[in-house]
């Protein structure tokens, strides 16, 4: 789950000498539901179930996994394309002409113009929906897709490849992005010794991909070549990884396990890891981290908590601040648009909120250590 | 990757109660009378044991758990208040690896596993024996952390009743009775029943934001927390002949809850999930002696049947709405037993059994199976010059395709036949096969695993006994070595979880307990668990605090008493990373005087401290102070 910044709103911040302050959003967002997602049956629709977001052109892209309360697939993978500031939203249609083309779609990332989708398929059921989706943020149609075996999970763009990561195994994927066919793969990274493997994101930073392997008895973050895909190094991070690159050429990583974020130096001949953080006990389920400048933005879907943190700090001292989302909201994925601000995706309770400073008219705020 | 909510915790079944009759089995009551019996099980000489007599709780609100709780190597796992689901661990293992038996029947939920010991009903029971150790060559595979055997009340003596009424906060009310009376010249029988009530709608305390220091606790009240439940139990006693008696046992119970969900992600109206749990029981054993032969046969069946209404895996449903399901699982239990008793010289007494039967499961989410369960066993208690006792036992359980032995040695020294110090050891290894749940369940994020293999582990154990009319102390330590553990082990892209062999771990601990009788009535008690366990990787397995102590002085007496009691559980591991649940200190106390009569009033607090904070496990809130009133009456 990468963000990046909009190149036009760092040559404004450079212009104007100021951090760029994003426009409020509307507090809640409720997602789309009942026919609006398309079910396969209407008489049985899912839930939208908003995963990973993107943001791009000023709208906020949003994976819309589309099961229900027991987990079964209810209709095709969708894309929530949302604007904060007013809160409309409206629904892209992955599922391509028999609906089952895109199933649970995972992450979104951009790059070269275009939306990026991994859909890691029916699980639980057919096992079908498999793919990779190339979107155009403009229209919402998928302008490519490559049905895969392997269930993709996070990606990682070069120039001419689009490296993706198997979130049911230990593997990673290469695809041509001139031909849009795997051309490299499976390519087995370092992994835990015992459970389920997966692999669970791939980033790019600073022209080498990353891939991280973790499942609830450990996991590793290997540096790989973005051309070949060899392993060049690697470094234990924790279970349950989820990781990002901040701003400061580092690699955050939170572990949904052991409550501990942990940052990764990259050196020439080896990645350092140290923990520079470490969460309550009742904090539970760290589900994502996402950078944006000097801060880290985390969502723990256990404990409905989101939290903020300051990478020029340490210890204790990194906490900036927490919000309680409301119980039942199971936040999996924030999407920080400016220093402050902050969009959760709850896949609980269904809906996209806002997260900020700003505490008036009852808005959901960051409460801050006194 | 959204949480997983665990909801296959809620599948499994829960439900039991019944029993037949063996009291040959019953603690303190043994056909083996050769030497001295330590205090604890016949089932298992010189096994570490602790006996806890349902009596010294009288004029008290008790459930099992908590009566259980009282002694060493005992963790209960709990989701919450009263009358939600508590399972059982014995000296770390798992509630799937500790064996509660009524009477001698083996109980277990609606797929196999563990029981549900909030279905139990404590006013129904006479006392417990607690047996720690990898005890299947006594108890029968399963019994890797040991074995609960809960007696029920005799069905013998002369015409005796008595009842107990009480209520108090959250709308919690039990009614209990008994009665026991001659029904002619040579039978005995015995009717009992217990009425239990909550409404489970106690406030807590969370904190929303835990990362920040000192951030606040805000009040919440629980919801849809409510649990009703009756039982009833009748025992009848007949002397066929000089040398032989027929006993039978009838057992049933039906119980409904609601789920109220972790503190996280409770339930909300109108999605109010519910568990309805109803089972039964029916048992006859036949004994008798032919000289020094010593027989008995034994024959029982048990229906047990768990219905879920509205519960998902990730989030409820209003039940009765199109597409909220419901699931409704059965288990039943069939077997027949018989067992002969001979001294071989005058130093040996044999045992020997055999068992057979059936087991079958039909639900909506693990369809239906059948498996047989047989079983042959065979032991020795045998003493030797200076006052040395061994106990060699081997069992070999089949059940479906699974097959093992289990084979045991513990042994007994005492410098004196009327010393008052005893030394034991014992070894025991053994086996767990897979119950349905774990092969065949199949329901929102859980898969089944038919190909699972049976749990192994063997233990050591050693230990210390003082028993003096006014004191007993007793010591020991233990090592356990599990292998090919059943673990559920997550995918972490997906909400699915699927069960395999692949756990490891090794336990070790320390127990302590002491009574002591002081003058006035006074009883003073302690017992303190210390356990080490990790898991194949050296890390900590969760949910095994490694300190528990509790302490109690209680006074009985024959116008007044009470008691005074705490409950310590030190911070224990919520993973095997070392993230921690938060320690627990418990403070209860209780008065109470004879009123008139055989009348007795009583005033019972707990959790005086009104801690609103506390939680149990996977952040189930726990209730604050409570006050009950009990009235009681024994003729």
């Amino acid at each position: 789950m990468k963000k990046k910044l909009f190149f036009f709103f760092a040559t404004t911040l450079a212009a104007c000498g100021g951090k760029y302050k994003a426009p409020p959003s509307v507090p809640s967002i409720a997602m789309p539901s009942g026919t609006a997602l398309m079910p396969f049956d209407a008489s049985a629709p899912g839930l939208a179930r908003p995963s990973a977001m993107d943001s791009f052109g000023g709208k906020v892209f949003a994976s819309l996994q589309n099961y229900d309360a027991s987990y079964t697939v209810r209709g095709p993978g969708l894309l929530g394309v949302i604007t904060p500031v007013s809160g409309a939203v409206t629904v892209d249609d992955l599922g391509g002409a028999d609906g089952s083309r895109c199933l649970y779609p995972f992450v979104i990332h951009d790059g070269g113009g275009k939306l990026y989708v991994s859909c890691t398929g029916d699980v639980f059921g057919t096992g079908n929906g498999k793919a990779i989706l190339e979107v155009d943020p403009a229209t919402g149609n998928v302008t490519r897709s490559l049905k895969t075996d392997a269930g993709p999970s996070g990606f990682a763009l070069t120039s001419s490849k689009l490296w993706f990561g198997d979130s049911q195994s230990g593997n990673v994927y290469a695809v041509d992005r001139g031909s849009f066919t795997i051309s490299a793969g499976p390519l087995p990274i370092p992994c835990p010794a015992s459970g389920f493997l997966s692999t669970n994101n791939v980033i790019l930073v600073g022209g080498d991909v990353y891939a991280t392997c973790s499942n609830s008895k450990g996991g590793f973050l290997s540096r790989l070549d973005a051309a070949t895909g060899a392993v060049k190094m690697q470094a234990d991070i924790g279970p349950n990884a989820a990781f990002t690159a901040t701003g400061d050429g580092r690699i955050a990583v939170v572990s949904g396990t052991d409550n501990n974020l942990r940052l990764v130096s990259i050196g020439p001949s080896a990645l350092t890891v140290a923990v520079a953080f470490t969460y309550s006990g009742k904090t539970s389920v760290l589900n994502d981290v996402e950078a944006r400048d000097n801060f880290l933005f985390t969502a723990a879907s256990g404990s409905n908590t989101v939290q903020k943190l300051d990478l020029t700090k340490s210890g204790a001292q990194m906490l900036v601040g927490e919000a309680n989302v409301g119980l039942g909201a199971s936040p999996y994925a924030i999407l920080p648009l400016d220093d402050d601000q902050a969009l959760v995706a709850n896949q609980g309770a269904n809906t996209v909120v806002s997260v900020s400073s700003d505490c008036t008219g009852g808005k959901l705020c960051w409460a801050k250590p006194q | 990757m959204p949480p997983f909510r665990a909801a296959w915790r809620n599948i499994v079944p829960f439900v039991l109660l019944a029993a037949p009759v063996a009291r040959a089995q019953e603690a303190g009551e043994t056909i083996d009378v050769l030497g001295e019996r330590p205090a604890g099980s016949p089932r298992a000489p010189a096994a570490q044991s602790t006996v806890i007599d349902a009596a010294q709780f009288g004029g008290e609100v008790r459930s099992v758990s908590e009566m259980l709780l009282t002694a060493p190597g005992v963790t209960v796992h709990a989701l919450g208040g009263p009358g939600q689901l508590a399972t059982l661990s014995l000296r770390g293992a798992s509630a799937d690896q500790s064996l509660v038996l009524l009477d001698g029947i083996p109980l277990q939920g609606a797929g196999g596993g563990a029981v549900d010991l909030s279905l139990l009903p404590a006013a129904l029971l006479e006392r417990m024996v607690v047996s720690r150790g990898v005890l299947g060559a006594q108890f029968g595979a399963g019994a890797l952390g040991g074995a609960v055997e809960l007696l029920p009340r005799p069905a013998r003596g002369e015409a005796s009743g008595g009842a107990q009424v009480s209520g108090g906060s959250f709308g919690t009310a039990q009614v209990a009775a008994d009665a026991t009376a001659p029904v002619g010249a040579s039978t005995t029988a015995l009717v009992a029943v217990q009425g239990d009530r909550t409404a489970g709608d106690f406030d807590y305390a969370r904190q929303l934001t835990p990362d920040i220091p000192g951030s606040p606790y805000y009040g919440y009240t629980r919801e849809n927390a409510d649990a009703t439940r009756g039982s009833a139990l009748a025992r009848f006693s007949r002397q066929l002949t000089a040398t032989s008696e027929l006993d039978l046992l009838l057992q049933g119970s039906a119980a409904e809850r609601g789920l109220p969900g972790p503190a996280s992600a409770p339930a909300i109206s109108p999605a109010l999930p519910r568990e309805i749990d109803e089972g039964g029981l029916a048992g006859a054993v036949l004994r008798g002696s032919a000289g020094e032969l010593f027989w008995s046969a034994r024959a029982f069946g048990r229906l047990d049947r768990v219905q879920l209404h509205g519960v998902e895996p990730y989030g409820n449903c209003q039940d009765g709405t199109p597409g909220c399901p419901r699931s409704d699982q059965r288990y039943t239990i069939s077997r027949g037993e018989g067992e002969l008793a001979a001294p071989l010289g005058d130093r040996q007494w044999l045992k020997a059994s055999l068992s057979a039967g059936s087991e079958w499961v039909h639900g909506t989410d693990t369809g239906a199976h059948q498996r047989g369960v047989a079983s042959a066993a065979l032991s020795d208690d045998l003493q030797l010059p200076r006052n040395l006792s061994l106990h060699p036992a081997l069992r070999l359980d089949a059940v479906g395709s699974d097959l093992g032995a289990s084979p045991a040695l513990t042994a007994s020294w005492s410098p004196a036949q009327q010393s008052p110090l005893e030394l034991r050891a014992g070894w025991g290894l053994s086996f767990r096969p897979p119950n349905f749940d774990e092969l065949f369940l199949s329901s929102g994020g859980i898969e089944p695993n038919p190909d699972l293999r049976p749990e192994r582990a063997w233990s050591l154990d050693a230990g210390a006994a003082w028993r003096t009319q006014r004191l007993q102390l007793t010591a020991g330590v233990f090592f356990s070595d599990y292998s090919q553990l059943i673990l559920y082990t997550p995918r972490a892209s997906a909400n699915q979880v699927k069960p395999f062999n692949i756990g490891a771990a090794r336990i070790e601990g320390l127990e302590l307990q002491a009574v002591l009788s002081l003058p006035q009535g006074f009883t003073a008690e302690s017992a303190y668990s210390f356990l080490h366990a990790v898991d194949g990787q050296g890390q900590d397995l969760p949910y095994r605090p490694p300190h528990r102590l509790f302490v109690r002085l209680a006074r009985h007496g024959d116008r007044v008493e009470g008691y005074a009691e705490s409950s310590f559980t030190s911070a224990m591991p919520r993973n095997s990373f070392d993230v921690q649940l938060a320690a627990q200190l418990i403070f209860n106390a209780g008065l109470g005087i004879r009123a008139m009569g055989p009348l007795w009033i009583d005033l019972e607090a707990k959790n005086l401290l009104d801690d609103q904070t506390l939680e149990d496990l996977f952040q189930y809130p726990l209730p604050g102070r409570s006050i009950a009133v009990i009235a009681r009456a024994r003729l």
